[in-house]
């Protein structure tokens, strides 16, 4: 058929018709997170649920088969924005904290928490690049698994530090490596450089690991690993379905 | 020795566990405000009203007053700081020396912050950037101002200050960065304006910096010492000090330094001064004056001078643990008493420290100087 | 205090290098001298104040109260003041509640005991007049002076009175000590390789990552975790150094409990 259609304008040449994806194709896109909750039994990541933050990330960490022991934590950065005030060569960072629901740790501890987190992500954003400016990271604790009335706050501090870390990824803020904590009994390290660096240290129960520092470090170490893959593994795939 | 001491009567039980690790002085019962008033004859000033103004005639120059004690019922006398009038007497408003100049009568205060006078060598600390200016902590009332145009920039001192030197303030002086520097004068309020335009002023390298109380610094010709050690040591009239590695300008500029034992028979304000001699021409200024002097980077240090320069902080803390005046043959002669304590880290128990200051006392005594 | 570029670089090197040569001139294991003035307070069980050689400065009291121990849970309650600080500031209040996690849990609570009913609830209060560093190693050991200085009132009545309702009666003027193992908390700073005990402000301030270590019962004990002292230079450390710090406390703690203690 080679009639041209002398009636109407016709476009250059070289133009192609425009082709609409089909509506399939994006739940395609979404599903690859749902498979990876089987895929890595025990963390589903979602990044970029807070259209109104910089950068946020979502986690759910599961203990074993049940659904009790499921940590729930959205983590948002805010930043790097504008500071007041004096100069600073460098961003400061804040990091808060707050139960969703309902509140069973206690403020001196949440505090502690902080603390301890924005020590740890102090090492790892590179501020400098970010002078006179804030960055404001805010955690949501939306599913706690404390059951009982004892705090264990390992699986959250453990969390915490992942969430940020995706979070900062999300939000596109420097950082010199994919920092990742793992836990083992009721201590919590925090690595970078592929294990070889701690960045964090908690321990903050007495358990039978107590004189024997480097063999705790060891065997968080082998969490951290696993938690950086899944990460690392998430940050990838997010990536090219965004293509 | 220490006025402080004499403030807190522990006597009872004290007792003094020296340690390799920690030295804990253990004082039973604290503070005895109480039974200390209560015995009559240990306490120092014992003087009613009556007993003042009988006493009526003059504190003489040098005398030691108290707030609110009368100086003079002269009205003849000037009245200057540290003092006020009322019905015709002058009463002394700080703790401190009487000192007469001519007709004027001012206390000197023993405590107090530093009180800045133009022409004084003082280290300061960058607090503030601001318009066109720095505003300098020299732990005085207020903070010291620091003109742009009162520094030497990189490419020569006759320069014209740029807009881009003022976009760049910055990049010479930022906040935290040390400096020594002379007061040019002062402001009605008697805060201090600041010049750097010598090569013997300006940012501060290669050591380390502690704080003495200023009434400690003696005013001198010269706050700029060579000491031996190849270390040098600016004393800031306002009581800070400045510590480092000697470098090749400041042995061209220091005629004063002292080598080994000769340095303690040296008196105390020493120092031969060559009008001239601490000057640099013109074209000298230009060459020196690159990026180099606003330079952040520390030339390389030895451990061995590392430890010197440990050593005299040390003992310039001990003197000033024991209000001894600071000058350069005691910092010198303290240097050479501490000798004696091989571990630099001994020299911060306090028993070592007062045992420094009292050699440095008794060293001066013997020779007649103190 | 804002320290220059050049002084940090200076500080950071000297305490890098092996063996670290720290400021002052200390050696890696050395605390900075410290006075202890302890039973001052007229009102208080105990008290104690901690003078560091840099002018660092705190004050602890220790008061009691008599509570039914079936009804109070909590029976140490600390309070932690530190003057230039606000009180609802991260800073301080991490410091009172791991203060107050440590002593409530690791105090031994049957040194407390009264009675089968009644026991003594210890508030402690904690006020730093001036700190210049990190203040937990200062704090702890004005808290365990002024606890191992505390006086209680001595009990006259029967220490039977769960069937009688009876309220404990005290002497007139005697008083029992309080006998009770305190634990100490120690900071570290690690500076490259080196660790180094009680960091003044100036090592705070170029020390890569703080360390804190308890010390009870002659062992080191949790809690243990990394402070940030500064956030100029904290970093990663190795496994190694925090090894370091926790054989390093096991060496010296001895050392300062008896300091603290002789005498």
């Amino acid at each position: 058929m080679n009639i041209t259609d002398r009636r109407r304008i016709l476009g250059p040449s070289n133009a192609k018709p425009l082709v609409f994806e089909r509506l399939e194709s994006s739940e395609q896109a979404a599903q690859p997170p749902q498979e990876k909750n089987n895929e890595n039994e025990s963390m589903y990541i979602k990044n970029g649920l807070v259209s109104n933050a910089n950068g946020s990330s979502y986690l759910e960490l599961k203990r074993g088969e049940s659904s009790e022991q499921c940590t729930i934590l959205l983590s948002s950065v805010y930043g790097p924005r504008p500071s007041r005030g004096a100069f600073s060569s460098k961003a400061s960072l804040s990091v808060q904290f707050k139960e969703v629901t309902i509140e069973k740790i206690p403020s001196g501890e949440l505090k502690e928490i902080c603390n301890f987190l924005s020590n740890i992500f102090s090492a790892v954003i590179n501020l400098e690049r970010y002078p006179k400016s804030g960055i404001d990271i805010f955690l949501s604790l939306i599913k706690n698994p404390i059951t009982s009335d004892e705090a264990n706050l390992e699986p959250i501090i453990a969390a915490c530090v992942n969430g940020i870390t995706l979070a900062l990824a999300d939000a596109g803020i420097e950082i010199f490596d994919t920092v990742s904590a793992g836990t083992y009994k009721r201590n919590v390290v925090a690595f970078s450089k592929n294990g070889t660096e701690v960045v964090g240290l908690w321990k903050d129960k007495e358990d039978d690991t107590a004189n024997d520092i480097l063999s705790v470090i060891e065997n968080c170490r082998g969490n951290y690993l696993q938690n950086r893959k899944g990460i690392i593994e998430y940050l990838i795939r997010s990536k090219n379905a965004d293509i | 020795m220490s006025s402080r001491s004499s403030l807190l009567t522990h006597s009872q039980q004290t007792a003094s566990m020296p340690a390799d690790v920690i030295s804990v002085r253990k004082v039973q019962e604290g503070f005895q405000f109480v039974n200390s008033l209560a015995s009559e004859g240990e306490s120092d000033v014992e003087m009613s009203d009556d007993e003042k103004v009988e006493k009526s005639a003059e504190a003489n120059d040098g005398a030691i007053v108290t707030p609110g004690e009368l100086v003079t019922d002269d009205p003849i006398w000037m009245r200057g700081h540290g003092t006020y009038f009322l019905e015709n007497k002058t009463y002394a408003s700080v703790a401190g020396t009487v000192s007469r100049v001519n007709r004027l009568l001012s206390v000197v205060p023993l405590r107090g912050r530093y009180a800045p006078e133009t022409g004084d060598h003082i280290i300061g600390r960058i607090a503030e950037v601001g318009n066109r200016r720095w505003k300098v902590d020299i732990g005085a009332k207020q903070h010291a101002v620091l003109m742009l145009g009162s520094v030497n920039l990189p490419g020569g001192v006759l320069r014209r200050k740029s807009e881009s030197d003022e976009l760049q303030m910055r990049n010479f002086l930022k906040e935290g960065d040390l400096l020594n520097a002379e007061v040019q004068s002062l402001f009605q309020d008697g805060s201090a304006s600041l010049h750097t335009r010598s090569l013997k002023y300006g940012k501060l390298r290669n050591g380390v910096f502690l704080q003495v109380p200023s009434p400690l610094i003696v005013r001198s010709k010269n706050h700029t010492h060579n000491l031996p050690g190849n270390v040098t040591v600016i004393l800031g009239v306002n009581g800070f000090i400045w510590l480092r590695k000697t470098s090749e300008l400041d042995t061209a500029n220091n005629s004063s330094a002292v080598v080994g034992k000769n340095a303690a028979t040296l008196s105390g304000a020493s120092g031969e001064f060559k009008p001239g001699n601490n000057s640099v021409s013109i074209t000298r200024l230009e060459e020196e004056s690159s990026w180099e002097i606003y330079s952040d980077k520390n030339d390389h240090i030895s451990d061995v001078m590392r430890k010197t320069i440990t050593r005299y902080s040390n003992v310039i803390k001990a003197l000033a643990h024991c209000e001894i005046g600071i000058t350069e043959a005691r910092v010198v002669a303290a240097y050479e008493a501490s000798m004696a304590y091989s571990q630099i880290g001994s020299l911060i128990d306090k028993e070592n420290m007062e045992a420094i200051g009292q050699d440095v006392i008794n060293a001066e005594r013997m020779r007649g100087n103190a | 205090m804002v320290l220059s570029v050049t002084e940090k670089s200076y500080l950071h090197e000297s305490l890098a290098s092996v063996p670290p040569a720290r400021p002052d001139g200390r050696k890696a294991d050395q605390f900075r001298p410290i006075e202890v003035f302890t039973d001052f307070l007229p009102a208080s069980n105990g008290s104690s104040k901690v003078v560091a050689s840099d002018g660092t400065e705190c004050l602890v009291s220790v008061k009691c109260k008599v509570v039914d121990h079936a009804v109070e849970e909590d029976l140490v309650v600390v309070d932690v003041d530190i003057a230039g600080h606000r009180d609802d500031s991260g800073f301080v209040q991490g410091i009172a509640s791991t203060l107050s996690k440590v002593l409530s849990t690791q105090l031994d609570r049957s040194c407390l005991r009264l009675t089968k009913k009644y026991s003594f609830k210890l508030y402690i209060d904690v006020l730093v007049l001036s700190s210049f560093s990190h203040p937990l190693t200062l704090i702890s050991f004005a808290v365990y002076s002024a606890l191992n200085s505390t006086q209680l009132p001595k009990l006259i009545s029967s220490d039977d009175d769960l069937d009688v309702a009876e309220l404990p009666t005290f002497h007139d003027y005697d008083f029992v000590k309080l006998n009770v193992s305190v634990p100490l908390l120690f900071t570290l700073a690690i500076c490259g390789k080196n660790v180094l005990v009680d960091p003044a402000s100036n090592e705070s301030d170029v020390a890569n990552n703080g360390i804190l270590v308890t010390w009870n019962n002659g062992k080191a004990t949790a809690p243990i975790r990394t402070l940030g002292l500064n956030e100029d230079y904290v970093s990663g450390v190795s496994p190694q150094s925090l090894q370091d710090s926790i054989k390093m406390i096991e060496q010296v703690a001895p050392e300062v409990l008896q300091a603290l203690g002789g005498i």
